[in-house]
Protein backbone atom coordinates (compact mmCIF):
# COMPACT_ATOMS: atom_id res chain seq x y z
CA UNK A 1 0.00 0.00 0.00
CA UNK A 2 1.34 3.54 -0.62
CA UNK A 3 2.21 5.92 1.64
CA UNK A 4 1.21 9.32 1.16
CA UNK A 5 1.77 12.67 3.04
CA UNK A 6 -1.01 15.66 2.91
CA UNK A 7 0.72 18.86 4.62
CA UNK A 8 -2.43 21.04 4.49
CA UNK A 9 -3.25 24.11 6.89
CA UNK A 10 -6.99 24.27 5.97
CA UNK A 11 -8.63 21.08 7.96
CA UNK A 12 -11.85 20.75 5.82
CA UNK A 13 -9.42 20.62 2.22
CA UNK A 14 -7.08 18.28 4.21
CA UNK A 15 -9.46 15.54 5.49
CA UNK A 16 -11.35 15.59 2.13
CA UNK A 17 -8.29 14.94 0.33
CA UNK A 18 -6.95 11.99 2.61
CA UNK A 19 -10.50 10.74 2.47
CA UNK A 20 -9.78 10.02 -1.53
CA UNK A 21 -6.78 8.77 -1.15
CA UNK A 22 -8.31 6.40 1.55
CA UNK A 23 -11.13 5.36 -0.99
CA UNK A 24 -7.92 5.04 -3.68
CA UNK A 25 -6.78 2.26 -1.40
CA UNK A 26 -3.38 4.50 0.07
CA UNK A 27 -2.33 4.95 3.66
CA UNK A 28 -2.80 8.38 3.97
CA UNK A 29 -0.96 10.64 6.94
CA UNK A 30 -1.67 14.15 7.49
CA UNK A 31 -0.30 17.88 8.69
CA UNK A 32 -1.64 21.20 9.86
CA UNK A 33 1.44 23.19 9.39
CA UNK A 34 5.19 23.01 8.19
CA UNK A 35 6.40 21.28 11.13
CA UNK A 36 4.39 19.05 12.09
CA UNK A 37 4.20 18.00 8.22
CA UNK A 38 8.33 17.94 8.28
CA UNK A 39 8.19 15.28 11.64
CA UNK A 40 5.41 13.51 9.94
CA UNK A 41 7.78 12.70 6.70
CA UNK A 42 10.88 11.79 8.35
CA UNK A 43 8.83 9.56 10.79
CA UNK A 44 6.99 7.97 7.88
CA UNK A 45 9.42 8.10 4.76
CA UNK A 46 6.12 8.15 2.54
CA UNK A 47 6.14 7.59 -1.21
CA UNK A 48 4.67 11.14 -2.06
CA UNK A 49 4.18 14.46 -0.48
CA UNK A 50 1.32 16.89 -1.23
CA UNK A 51 2.01 20.39 0.72
CA UNK A 52 0.14 23.53 0.22
CA UNK A 53 2.32 26.72 -0.10
CA UNK A 54 1.13 29.45 2.00
CA UNK A 55 0.94 28.16 5.69
CA UNK A 56 1.45 30.21 8.90
CA UNK A 57 5.07 29.91 10.49
CA UNK A 58 6.61 27.54 7.94
CA UNK A 59 5.41 27.64 4.92
CA UNK A 60 5.78 25.13 1.68
CA UNK A 61 8.82 26.42 0.20
CA UNK A 62 10.82 26.13 3.75
CA UNK A 63 9.33 22.23 3.97
CA UNK A 64 10.73 21.45 0.60
CA UNK A 65 13.88 22.98 1.68
CA UNK A 66 14.48 20.92 4.57
CA UNK A 67 13.16 18.07 2.87
CA UNK A 68 15.93 18.30 0.13
CA UNK A 69 18.37 18.84 2.71
CA UNK A 70 17.79 15.23 4.78
CA UNK A 71 19.10 12.05 2.53
CA UNK A 72 16.44 10.19 3.64
CA UNK A 73 13.59 12.32 2.89
CA UNK A 74 15.12 14.10 -0.54
CA UNK A 75 14.24 11.34 -3.14
CA UNK A 76 10.78 11.89 -2.20
CA UNK A 77 8.58 12.87 -4.61
CA UNK A 78 7.05 16.41 -4.07
CA UNK A 79 3.91 18.53 -5.39
CA UNK A 80 2.56 21.51 -4.42
CA UNK A 81 -1.00 22.28 -4.04
CA UNK A 82 -1.01 25.72 -4.17
CA UNK A 83 -4.32 28.36 -4.50
CA UNK A 84 -1.45 31.30 -6.41
CA UNK A 85 -2.21 30.54 -10.00
CA UNK A 86 0.97 33.47 -9.89
CA UNK A 87 3.15 32.01 -12.67
CA UNK A 88 5.99 33.25 -10.63
CA UNK A 89 5.35 31.43 -7.39
CA UNK A 90 4.57 28.58 -9.48
CA UNK A 91 8.37 29.42 -11.23
CA UNK A 92 9.45 29.71 -7.80
CA UNK A 93 8.15 26.61 -6.33
CA UNK A 94 9.59 24.38 -9.64
CA UNK A 95 12.83 25.98 -8.93
CA UNK A 96 13.18 24.95 -5.35
CA UNK A 97 13.06 21.73 -6.23
CA UNK A 98 9.02 20.47 -6.20
CA UNK A 99 8.30 17.76 -8.66
CA UNK A 100 5.02 18.97 -9.66
CA UNK A 101 2.25 21.48 -8.75
CA UNK A 102 -1.41 21.54 -9.02
CA UNK A 103 -3.79 24.61 -8.52
CA UNK A 104 -6.42 25.20 -6.34
CA UNK A 105 -9.27 24.63 -6.20
CA UNK A 106 -8.48 21.31 -8.37
CA UNK A 107 -10.49 18.22 -9.14
CA UNK A 108 -10.09 15.02 -7.83
CA UNK A 109 -8.97 13.39 -10.94
CA UNK A 110 -6.71 15.77 -11.72
CA UNK A 111 -5.13 15.16 -8.37
CA UNK A 112 -4.86 11.46 -8.53
CA UNK A 113 -3.88 11.82 -11.96
CA UNK A 114 -0.68 14.20 -10.88
CA UNK A 115 -0.06 11.60 -7.89
CA UNK A 116 -0.35 8.58 -9.59
CA UNK A 117 1.55 9.74 -13.15
CA UNK A 118 4.20 10.69 -10.22
CA UNK A 119 4.55 7.00 -8.50
CA UNK A 120 4.99 5.42 -11.91
CA UNK A 121 7.69 7.13 -12.25
CA UNK B 1 12.27 111.14 -31.75
CA UNK B 2 11.53 111.58 -28.25
CA UNK B 3 8.07 111.62 -29.10
CA UNK B 4 8.39 108.31 -30.47
CA UNK B 5 10.49 106.94 -27.60
CA UNK B 6 7.76 107.91 -24.80
CA UNK B 7 5.43 106.43 -26.87
CA UNK B 8 7.41 103.13 -27.17
CA UNK B 9 8.39 102.99 -23.41
CA UNK B 10 4.43 103.86 -22.80
CA UNK B 11 3.20 100.36 -25.02
CA UNK B 12 6.13 98.67 -23.05
CA UNK B 13 5.09 99.32 -19.50
CA UNK B 14 1.41 98.82 -20.70
CA UNK B 15 2.61 95.69 -22.37
CA UNK B 16 4.46 94.55 -18.69
CA UNK B 17 1.31 95.72 -16.79
CA UNK B 18 -1.15 93.70 -18.39
CA UNK B 19 0.91 90.25 -18.10
CA UNK B 20 1.34 91.02 -14.40
CA UNK B 21 5.03 90.89 -14.91
CA UNK B 22 8.15 92.26 -12.86
CA UNK B 23 11.25 93.91 -14.55
CA UNK B 24 14.63 93.93 -13.58
CA UNK B 25 17.54 95.47 -15.26
CA UNK B 26 21.30 94.96 -13.88
CA UNK B 27 24.46 96.14 -14.38
CA UNK B 28 26.64 93.13 -13.33
CA UNK B 29 29.71 95.73 -13.18
CA UNK B 30 28.78 97.77 -10.51
CA UNK B 31 25.90 95.58 -9.09
CA UNK B 32 23.00 98.14 -9.58
CA UNK B 33 19.83 96.92 -10.67
CA UNK B 34 16.60 98.65 -11.40
CA UNK B 35 13.62 96.71 -9.86
CA UNK B 36 9.93 97.74 -11.34
CA UNK B 37 7.17 98.68 -8.85
CA UNK B 38 5.46 95.56 -10.24
CA UNK B 39 8.38 93.39 -9.34
CA UNK B 40 8.34 94.87 -6.07
CA UNK B 41 4.70 94.92 -5.33
CA UNK B 42 4.86 90.94 -6.66
CA UNK B 43 6.60 90.73 -3.08
CA UNK B 44 4.36 92.54 -1.40
CA UNK B 45 6.53 95.94 -1.58
CA UNK B 46 5.79 99.17 -2.10
CA UNK B 47 7.91 101.09 -4.21
CA UNK B 48 10.55 102.82 -1.87
CA UNK B 49 10.89 99.47 0.28
CA UNK B 50 13.34 97.96 -1.76
CA UNK B 51 17.22 99.60 -3.41
CA UNK B 52 19.12 99.22 -6.09
CA UNK B 53 21.24 96.50 -5.98
CA UNK B 54 21.76 92.88 -6.40
CA UNK B 55 21.73 92.18 -2.89
CA UNK B 56 18.22 93.12 -2.40
CA UNK B 57 17.18 90.28 -4.81
CA UNK B 58 19.94 87.66 -3.57
CA UNK B 59 19.04 87.93 0.12
CA UNK B 60 15.64 87.47 -0.43
CA UNK B 61 15.71 83.90 -3.13
CA UNK B 62 15.61 80.64 -0.97
CA UNK B 63 19.09 79.58 -0.06
CA UNK B 64 18.47 75.82 -1.24
CA UNK B 65 17.68 77.60 -5.04
CA UNK B 66 20.75 80.25 -5.00
CA UNK B 67 23.52 78.18 -6.30
CA UNK B 68 20.99 77.39 -9.30
CA UNK B 69 20.23 80.62 -10.38
CA UNK B 70 24.09 81.94 -10.68
CA UNK B 71 24.69 78.25 -12.53
CA UNK B 72 21.85 79.65 -15.19
CA UNK B 73 23.45 82.74 -15.33
CA UNK B 74 27.14 81.32 -15.66
CA UNK B 75 26.07 79.15 -18.60
CA UNK B 76 24.01 82.00 -20.79
CA UNK B 77 27.26 84.40 -20.05
CA UNK B 78 29.49 81.58 -21.53
CA UNK B 79 26.90 81.42 -24.25
CA UNK B 80 25.66 78.02 -23.38
CA UNK B 81 22.21 79.96 -23.40
CA UNK B 82 20.41 81.98 -25.93
CA UNK B 83 18.45 83.06 -22.33
CA UNK B 84 18.81 83.18 -19.16
CA UNK B 85 15.71 81.48 -17.95
CA UNK B 86 15.14 79.96 -13.95
CA UNK B 87 12.68 78.86 -11.65
CA UNK B 88 13.54 79.50 -7.89
CA UNK B 89 11.29 80.86 -4.74
CA UNK B 90 11.75 84.44 -3.47
CA UNK B 91 10.85 85.37 -0.12
CA UNK B 92 7.79 87.81 0.08
CA UNK B 93 7.25 90.76 2.43
CA UNK B 94 5.11 88.30 4.79
CA UNK B 95 8.16 85.60 5.10
CA UNK B 96 6.27 83.09 2.73
CA UNK B 97 7.87 82.39 -0.53
CA UNK B 98 6.34 82.53 -3.76
CA UNK B 99 7.73 80.70 -6.80
CA UNK B 100 9.40 83.01 -9.91
CA UNK B 101 9.91 82.21 -13.07
CA UNK B 102 13.25 84.47 -14.24
CA UNK B 103 14.21 85.40 -17.92
CA UNK B 104 16.65 87.32 -18.85
CA UNK B 105 19.53 88.22 -21.21
CA UNK B 106 22.56 89.79 -22.00
CA UNK B 107 21.90 92.84 -24.00
CA UNK B 108 25.19 94.91 -24.34
CA UNK B 109 28.62 93.22 -23.59
CA UNK B 110 31.71 94.77 -23.20
CA UNK B 111 34.58 94.23 -25.50
CA UNK B 112 36.88 91.81 -23.05
CA UNK B 113 33.42 89.43 -23.75
CA UNK B 114 32.03 89.78 -19.97
CA UNK B 115 28.28 91.23 -19.76
CA UNK B 116 27.79 94.90 -19.04
CA UNK B 117 23.76 94.75 -19.16
CA UNK B 118 21.35 92.16 -18.47
CA UNK B 119 17.65 92.90 -18.79
CA UNK B 120 14.53 90.21 -17.44
CA UNK B 121 11.20 89.50 -16.27
CA UNK B 122 9.78 87.87 -13.47
CA UNK B 123 6.71 86.34 -13.16
CA UNK B 124 4.74 84.61 -10.32
CA UNK B 125 4.07 81.32 -11.50
CA UNK B 126 3.49 80.07 -7.39
CA UNK B 127 -0.06 78.88 -8.83
CA UNK B 128 1.14 76.97 -11.75
CA UNK B 129 3.45 75.37 -9.28
CA UNK B 130 0.80 74.23 -6.90
CA UNK B 131 -1.13 72.43 -9.44
CA UNK B 132 1.93 70.71 -10.67
CA UNK B 133 2.83 69.74 -7.01
CA UNK B 134 -0.93 68.66 -6.56
CA UNK B 135 -0.85 66.79 -10.33
CA UNK B 136 2.35 64.93 -9.01
CA UNK B 137 0.98 64.14 -5.51
CA UNK B 138 -2.39 63.07 -7.67
CA UNK B 139 -0.36 60.49 -9.76
CA UNK B 140 1.70 59.15 -7.25
CA UNK B 141 -1.73 58.37 -5.23
CA UNK B 142 -3.01 56.74 -8.31
CA UNK B 143 0.13 55.11 -8.33
CA UNK B 144 0.09 53.71 -4.96
CA UNK B 145 -3.93 52.85 -4.95
CA UNK B 146 -3.00 50.83 -8.25
CA UNK B 147 -0.39 48.74 -6.62
CA UNK B 148 -3.01 48.78 -3.09
CA UNK B 149 -5.34 46.95 -5.89
CA UNK B 150 -3.26 44.60 -7.35
CA UNK B 151 -2.23 42.96 -4.23
CA UNK B 152 -5.87 43.41 -2.97
CA UNK B 153 -7.26 41.55 -5.96
CA UNK B 154 -4.14 38.67 -5.78
CA UNK B 155 -4.88 37.90 -1.97
CA UNK B 156 -8.43 38.34 -2.37
CA UNK B 157 -8.39 35.70 -5.01
CA UNK B 158 -6.26 33.08 -2.78
CA UNK B 159 -9.17 33.61 -0.10
CA UNK B 160 -11.72 33.28 -2.37
CA UNK B 161 -10.28 29.83 -4.09
CA UNK B 162 -9.88 28.14 -0.39
CA UNK B 163 -13.56 27.63 0.18
CA UNK B 164 -13.81 26.84 -3.46
CA UNK B 165 -11.75 24.36 -2.93
CA UNK B 166 -13.30 22.91 0.17
CA UNK B 167 -16.68 23.19 -2.04
CA UNK B 168 -15.08 21.33 -4.83
CA UNK B 169 -12.85 18.56 -3.19
CA UNK B 170 -16.22 17.99 -0.74
CA UNK B 171 -19.05 17.62 -3.55
CA UNK B 172 -16.50 15.79 -5.87
CA UNK B 173 -16.17 12.81 -2.87
CA UNK B 174 -19.55 12.72 -2.48
CA UNK B 175 -19.89 12.29 -6.47
CA UNK B 176 -17.51 9.42 -6.60
CA UNK B 177 -17.78 7.66 -2.99
CA UNK B 178 -20.98 8.44 -1.93
CA UNK B 179 -22.33 4.52 -2.06
CA UNK B 180 -19.37 3.96 0.08
CA UNK B 181 -20.51 6.30 2.35
CA UNK B 182 -22.56 6.09 5.80
CA UNK B 183 -25.72 8.69 5.64
CA UNK B 184 -24.08 10.64 8.68
CA UNK B 185 -21.05 11.00 6.44
CA UNK B 186 -22.93 12.32 3.33
CA UNK B 187 -24.68 14.39 5.71
CA UNK B 188 -21.58 16.18 7.43
CA UNK B 189 -20.54 16.63 3.60
CA UNK B 190 -23.68 18.64 2.84
CA UNK B 191 -23.20 20.43 5.54
CA UNK B 192 -19.94 21.40 4.63
CA UNK B 193 -20.78 22.88 1.27
CA UNK B 194 -23.31 24.88 3.15
CA UNK B 195 -20.84 26.07 5.41
CA UNK B 196 -18.58 27.21 2.99
CA UNK B 197 -21.20 28.69 0.82
CA UNK B 198 -22.33 30.60 3.76
CA UNK B 199 -18.43 31.96 4.18
CA UNK B 200 -18.07 32.81 0.46
CA UNK B 201 -20.79 34.90 1.07
CA UNK B 202 -19.63 36.61 3.74
CA UNK B 203 -16.04 37.36 2.15
CA UNK B 204 -17.87 38.67 -0.84
CA UNK B 205 -20.19 40.98 1.02
CA UNK B 206 -17.06 42.32 3.41
CA UNK B 207 -14.68 42.72 0.19
CA UNK B 208 -17.79 44.79 -1.41
CA UNK B 209 -18.33 46.87 1.41
CA UNK B 210 -14.61 47.42 2.43
CA UNK B 211 -14.30 48.37 -0.93
CA UNK B 212 -17.33 51.08 -1.26
CA UNK B 213 -15.89 52.60 2.16
CA UNK B 214 -12.34 53.04 0.69
CA UNK B 215 -13.61 54.64 -3.04
CA UNK B 216 -16.05 56.78 -1.05
CA UNK B 217 -18.52 54.73 -2.66
CA UNK B 218 -20.62 54.28 0.41
CA UNK B 219 -21.38 58.11 1.85
CA UNK B 220 -21.67 58.52 5.22
CA UNK B 221 -24.82 59.46 6.76
CA UNK B 222 -25.05 61.17 10.11
CA UNK B 223 -27.70 60.54 12.41
CA UNK B 224 -28.57 61.31 15.85
CA UNK B 225 -28.25 58.22 18.13
CA UNK B 226 -27.55 57.44 21.78
CA UNK B 227 -24.46 55.73 21.69
CA UNK B 228 -24.18 54.06 25.29
CA UNK B 229 -27.62 52.43 23.92
CA UNK B 230 -26.53 50.97 20.87
CA UNK B 231 -23.10 49.23 22.69
CA UNK B 232 -25.43 47.76 25.01
CA UNK B 233 -28.04 46.47 22.20
CA UNK B 234 -24.56 45.12 20.67
CA UNK B 235 -23.97 43.53 23.45
CA UNK B 236 -26.72 41.76 23.82
CA UNK B 237 -27.05 40.72 20.48
CA UNK B 238 -23.42 39.07 20.40
CA UNK B 239 -24.19 37.00 23.79
CA UNK B 240 -27.17 35.49 21.41
CA UNK B 241 -25.54 34.83 17.99
CA UNK B 242 -22.24 33.73 19.77
CA UNK B 243 -23.90 30.44 21.01
CA UNK B 244 -21.51 30.85 23.85
CA UNK B 245 -21.04 31.79 27.65
CA UNK B 246 -19.75 35.41 28.12
CA UNK B 247 -19.25 37.69 30.37
CA UNK B 248 -18.81 41.06 29.39
CA UNK B 249 -18.97 43.88 31.79
CA UNK B 250 -20.39 47.59 30.10
CA UNK B 251 -19.63 51.07 31.11
CA UNK B 252 -20.58 53.92 29.83
CA UNK B 253 -19.43 57.49 31.44
CA UNK B 254 -21.73 59.51 31.47
CA UNK B 255 -24.98 56.59 31.38
CA UNK B 256 -26.20 58.23 27.83
CA UNK B 257 -23.85 59.79 25.24
CA UNK B 258 -25.31 61.23 22.81
CA UNK B 259 -23.60 61.00 19.09
CA UNK B 260 -24.13 62.30 15.44
CA UNK B 261 -22.33 59.89 13.00
CA UNK B 262 -22.84 57.17 10.56
CA UNK B 263 -25.24 54.94 12.57
CA UNK B 264 -24.77 51.57 10.65
CA UNK B 265 -21.13 52.40 10.49
CA UNK B 266 -20.44 52.80 14.21
CA UNK B 267 -22.44 49.65 14.70
CA UNK B 268 -20.66 47.55 12.04
CA UNK B 269 -17.09 48.79 14.12
CA UNK B 270 -18.62 47.93 17.84
CA UNK B 271 -19.93 43.98 16.45
CA UNK B 272 -16.52 43.18 14.55
CA UNK B 273 -14.43 44.28 17.91
CA UNK B 274 -17.29 42.30 20.10
CA UNK B 275 -17.04 39.62 17.99
CA UNK B 276 -13.47 39.35 17.90
CA UNK B 277 -13.17 39.77 21.41
CA UNK B 278 -15.50 36.35 22.06
CA UNK B 279 -14.15 34.25 18.90
CA UNK B 280 -10.78 34.43 20.52
CA UNK B 281 -11.25 34.49 24.20
CA UNK B 282 -11.83 30.98 26.17
CA UNK B 283 -15.15 30.48 27.33
CA UNK B 284 -15.76 32.12 30.16
CA UNK B 285 -13.00 34.90 30.40
CA UNK B 286 -14.46 38.42 31.03
CA UNK B 287 -14.41 41.09 28.45
CA UNK B 288 -14.85 44.83 28.94
CA UNK B 289 -16.34 47.33 26.50
CA UNK B 290 -16.42 50.71 27.71
CA UNK B 291 -17.34 54.36 26.47
CA UNK B 292 -16.27 57.62 27.86
CA UNK B 293 -16.78 61.79 26.27
CA UNK B 294 -13.36 63.52 25.78
CA UNK B 295 -13.92 66.50 25.12
CA UNK B 296 -15.43 66.95 21.34
CA UNK B 297 -14.67 62.78 21.21
CA UNK B 298 -15.97 59.71 22.68
CA UNK B 299 -13.24 56.76 22.88
CA UNK B 300 -14.79 52.95 22.84
CA UNK B 301 -12.72 50.36 24.48
CA UNK B 302 -12.77 46.51 23.93
CA UNK B 303 -10.60 44.48 26.32
CA UNK B 304 -10.51 40.70 26.34
CA UNK B 305 -8.52 37.95 28.24
CA UNK B 306 -8.12 35.70 25.58
CA UNK B 307 -4.92 34.93 23.16
CA UNK B 308 -3.58 37.97 22.15
CA UNK B 309 -1.96 38.54 18.97
CA UNK B 310 2.11 38.30 18.26
CA UNK B 311 4.22 41.52 18.82
CA UNK B 312 5.20 40.87 14.83
CA UNK B 313 2.16 40.86 13.29
CA UNK B 314 0.39 44.06 15.31
CA UNK B 315 1.00 45.90 12.29
CA UNK B 316 -0.75 43.84 9.53
CA UNK B 317 -3.28 43.49 12.10
CA UNK B 318 -5.53 46.05 9.76
CA UNK B 319 -4.45 44.36 6.50
CA UNK B 320 -7.43 43.30 4.28
CA UNK B 321 -7.49 39.35 4.71
CA UNK B 322 -4.70 39.14 7.13
CA UNK B 323 -5.21 36.85 9.82
CA UNK B 324 -2.88 36.33 12.99
CA UNK B 325 -0.78 32.66 12.89
CA UNK B 326 -2.47 31.85 16.17
CA UNK B 327 -5.72 32.21 15.13
CA UNK B 328 -5.77 30.20 11.72
CA UNK B 329 -7.70 27.62 12.87
CA UNK B 330 -10.47 30.11 14.07
CA UNK B 331 -13.25 31.16 11.27
CA UNK B 332 -13.15 34.34 10.10
CA UNK B 333 -12.34 36.30 6.82
CA UNK B 334 -9.37 38.72 7.74
CA UNK B 335 -11.46 41.47 7.14
CA UNK B 336 -13.50 42.87 9.61
CA UNK B 337 -10.55 44.84 11.13
CA UNK B 338 -9.89 46.81 7.90
CA UNK B 339 -13.49 47.27 8.05
CA UNK B 340 -13.20 48.67 11.40
CA UNK B 341 -10.28 51.04 10.40
CA UNK B 342 -11.42 52.56 7.49
CA UNK B 343 -14.58 53.00 8.94
CA UNK B 344 -13.49 54.93 12.03
CA UNK B 345 -10.78 56.57 9.50
CA UNK B 346 -13.90 57.59 7.40
CA UNK B 347 -14.85 59.55 10.27
CA UNK B 348 -11.84 61.30 11.05
CA UNK B 349 -11.06 59.20 14.36
CA UNK B 350 -8.32 56.52 14.84
CA UNK B 351 -8.27 52.86 16.24
CA UNK B 352 -4.87 51.49 17.99
CA UNK B 353 -4.51 48.16 19.25
CA UNK B 354 -2.27 47.05 22.28
CA UNK B 355 -1.88 43.15 22.84
CA UNK B 356 0.08 40.87 25.17
CA UNK B 357 -0.09 36.64 23.61
CA UNK B 358 -1.81 34.91 26.56
CA UNK B 359 -2.94 37.71 28.50
CA UNK B 360 -5.46 39.36 25.87
CA UNK B 361 -5.95 42.61 23.70
CA UNK B 362 -6.95 46.08 23.90
CA UNK B 363 -8.40 47.90 21.51
CA UNK B 364 -9.56 51.24 21.19
CA UNK B 365 -11.59 53.78 19.09
CA UNK B 366 -11.30 57.08 18.98
CA UNK B 367 -14.27 58.62 17.11
CA UNK B 368 -15.77 62.55 16.67
CA UNK B 369 -18.88 63.29 18.39
CA UNK B 370 -20.35 64.91 15.61
CA UNK B 371 -19.63 63.80 11.77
Amino acid sequence: MKKILIIEDQKMLRDEVCDWFIFEGFETYSAANGHEGLLQAKLHLPDLILCDIMMPEMDGYAVLSNLRQTPETSPIPFLFMTAMADHQQVVYGMRAGADDYITKPFTRLDLLNAVNARLKR
Amino acid sequence: MEQALRESEARWNFALEGSGDGVWDWNPETNEVFFSTQWKKMLGYADHEIGNTLSEWEKRVHPDDLRRCYDSLEMHFRGETDVYINEHRVMCKDGSYKWILDRGKVVTWKADGKPLRVIGTHSDISERKRYEQMLRQGIEKEKELGQLKSKFISVASHEFRTPLSTIMATSESLLSYRDRMTQSQQDERIIKIKDQVGNLNKIIDEVLHLSKLQTREKELKPEPFNLSLLIHEAIEESRIYSGREVAISFHSSPPNIEVTLDMTSVKRIIDNLISNAIKYSPPGKKMMVGIKESGEHVILTVQDHGMGIPPNELNLLFTPFFRASNVVNIDGTGLGLSIVKESVERHGGKVSVNSVVGEGTLFTVILPKTL
